[in-house]
């Protein structure tokens, strides 16, 4: 058996020219995409938008390889088609990449809570949202 | 034919056969001692008058004999000088016979029968008659014996099993003595026993199953409701996060109206009402696990009244806690009894007339969980009011069933209550009727399915739960 071939891991920390912080905001709801990133862009972020489950994954492979700049954070739906947030943590996991990862779901099961703290999840976000602990814990989250 | 009156009719004619044999040995005897009397007569009377019949046989011949042959005044006896003969019998006559001397000639003496015989043939009729009367004397005590002794033990047996047999449930014949029918009374009795319990384990059994398959259908409902209500919920999450934020931001933007922002504040606060109305329903549908801890049910149960004492007072209902035992220790979710117990006794209260009591007791039971019966803790809210059609407590558990006015209640209360008990491993129970109070039981098996071995990541859980909400 081969050892895994270790991807390249880019630098964690900011680049230096970025002044406004980077976020991943994935949703398959467009109305609530267009309103979180409304309001995220109000308040200075720079957002890369994914509208499911694989275009989250091209995001994180792209900062991954570094063919995109890296986010500060990521805010993730946990159920969209193409993949869920949780894979999509488990693959930043996989590649030991500590990017701070915010999870909203409809579904806020024992189990799901659970596991998103295993795989290291810094917040899970019930829906209905509230937009002052969104904002909250997105500012936490990329600080 | 009925058994007393064979029975009497057997002892009757028995009766009368052992009679009429002793009478006809009586008469035979009577008939030969009469006889034996009369022949000792004849030889008196022939041991007289032969000398002389002697005398003038040899003088005169048998002419002179007979002739000197004296005259009887009884004329039933005839006497006469015959030719010696061979003794012969000679119907209707006793015939004595004396030789006189070497003559060749007898004296004989033969008397009549016929009236000896009449006397015995009327004491034959007379005694024949004693006989059948003494017969039919017995026969009626036999008749009367066996009616007291036999027919009517034999008729409460029949009654007995007629009885057993038609599913009655009759008293235990009386079964003195030691007899045959007293035995046969006794084991009717033990069968009898026996059956009643056999019975009464069949309806236990036939109860407990139509319960199990009641509770099956009801939880099995419940399941459906609370999975629609849940996809609702979940539905509902995405288009409301959409309402509140736009509220929010109306409300901080700079351009929009005082009346604006004041429209916002009310959307907020309704969507503020819709969440907490889905995060109950998904509370119900699927509820978080109970993060056990050996908790006193009674203390808890103490705590949980004197919170809500001030709603009863307010209400001038009274509350009172029976524990029958000292300490029911269970390992459950103290904040999801709580939540239990204060929702029975708040229903309770709001059911409830002014000077009405409101009771909650513990204690243990036995019940069946999945065929197997167990030890389980009881814990009932009694209240003394307004009571529950049969309608209304089939849908009780319900999610959004409610009897209250619109806006007083959500009818999550119960349902969520409901959850929690199942998700305890017990259930909710509901007595009521109309006009006669309801009481409300939960019943908690006393080894729960599941250990408590997941508390710690329970706890995490429920951090990250509480800290999510």
């Amino acid at each position: 058996m081969s050892p895994r071939p270790t991807p390249p891991v880019p630098p964690l920390r900011r680049l230096a020219d970025h002044s406004r912080p980077r976020v991943i905001l994935a949703e398959d709801d467009e109305v609530l995409r267009d309103t979180l990133v409304e309001e995220l862009l109000s308040r200075g972020y720079e957002v890369r938008l994914a509208s499911n489950g694989v275009e989250l994954t091209d995001a994180v492979i792209e900062a991954v390889q570094g063919r995109a700049p890296v986010p500060d954070a990521i805010v993730s739906d946990v159920r969209m088609p193409g993949a869920t947030g949780l894979e999509v943590l488990e693959l930043l996991r996989r590649y030991d990449w500590r990017v701070p990862v915010v999870l909203t779901t409809a579904f806020p099961e024992h189990e799901l809570h659970v596991e998103a703290l295993r795989l290291g999840a810094s917040e899970v976000l019930e829906k209905p949202l509230d937009l002052e602990r969104f904002r909250r814990v997105v500012a936490e989250a990329v600080s | 034919m009925k058994l007393a009156f064979q029975l009497a009719t057997v002892v009757g004619l028995g009766a009368f056969a052992v009679l009429a044999v002793d009478f006809a040995f009586t008469v035979h005897r009577e008939r030969a001692v009469i006889e034996a009397e009369m022949r000792a007569d004849h030889e008196r009377l022939l041991g007289l008058i032969a000398p002389q019949v002697e005398v003038a046989l040899v003088n005169a011949g048998v002419d002179g004999a007979r002739a000197a042959v004296p005259r009887v005044p009884d004329p039933s006896v005839w006497l006469s000088v015959e030719p010696r003969r061979e003794a012969t019998r000679l119907e209707g006559w006793l015939v004595s016979r004396r030789p006189l001397g070497s003559s060749g000639f007898d004296l004989v003496a033969a008397e009549s029968t016929v009236s000896e015989e009449a006397f015995l043939t009327g004491s034959l009729v007379q005694r024949g008659l004693t006989s059948l009367a003494i017969a039919v004397v017995i026969a009626l005590l036999a008749w009367r014996f066996s009616t007291r002794v036999v027919s009517r033990r034999v008729e409460g047996l029949v009654q007995q099993l007629r009885d057993v047999g038609a599913g009655r449930d009759p008293g235990p014949l009386p079964a003195m003595g030691r007899d045959e029918l007293a035995t046969l009374a006794r084991e009717t009795n033990a069968m009898t026993l026996e059956l009643r319990a056999t019975r009464e384990a069949l309806e236990e059994e036939h109860q407990a199953r139509l319960r199990a398959v009641e509770q099956l259908r009801h939880a099995d409902r419940l399941t459906t409701v609370g999975r629609l209500a849940t996809g609702l919920a979940h539905e509902l999450g995405t288009p409301l996060s959409v309402i509140a934020i736009k509220a929010d931001r109306l409300r901080e933007d700079e351009r929009a109206s005082p009346g604006m922002k004041a429209q916002a504040l009310v959307i907020r606060d309704r969507v503020e009402f819709i969440r907490t109305l889905v995060r109950r329903v998904l509370q119900f549908g699927r509820p978080l696990p109970p993060m056990r801890r050996h908790v006193d049910l009674e203390a808890l149960a103490r705590d949980v009244v004197a919170m809500v004492t001030p709603l009863a007072t307010k209400r001038g209902v009274t509350v009172h806690v029976h524990s029958v035992e000292p300490a029911v220790c269970l390992p459950v979710d103290p904040h999801q009894l709580e939540q239990v117990f204060s929702n029975l006794l708040v229903n309770a209260f709001l059911a409830s007339a002014p000077g009405q009591r409101v009771t909650l007791a513990l204690g243990r039971t036995r019940r069946e969980v999945g065929g197997v019966a167990v030890d389980c803790v009881l814990v009932t809210v009694r209240d003394e009011g307004v009571g529950m059609s049969d309608d209304v407590r089939a849908h009780v558990f319900e999610p959004f069933f409610t009897t209250r006015a619109v806006g007083e209640g959500t009818g999550l209360g119960l349902s969520v209550c409901w959850g929690i008990a199942r998700d305890h491993g017990g259930w909710l129970e509901v007595e009521s009727a109309p006009g006669k109070g309801s009481t409300f039981s939960l019943v908690l098996p006393s080894v729960p399915p599941e250990e408590v071995t997941r508390e710690s990541t329970s706890h995490a859980a429920r951090a990250a739960a509480a800290t999510a909400g």
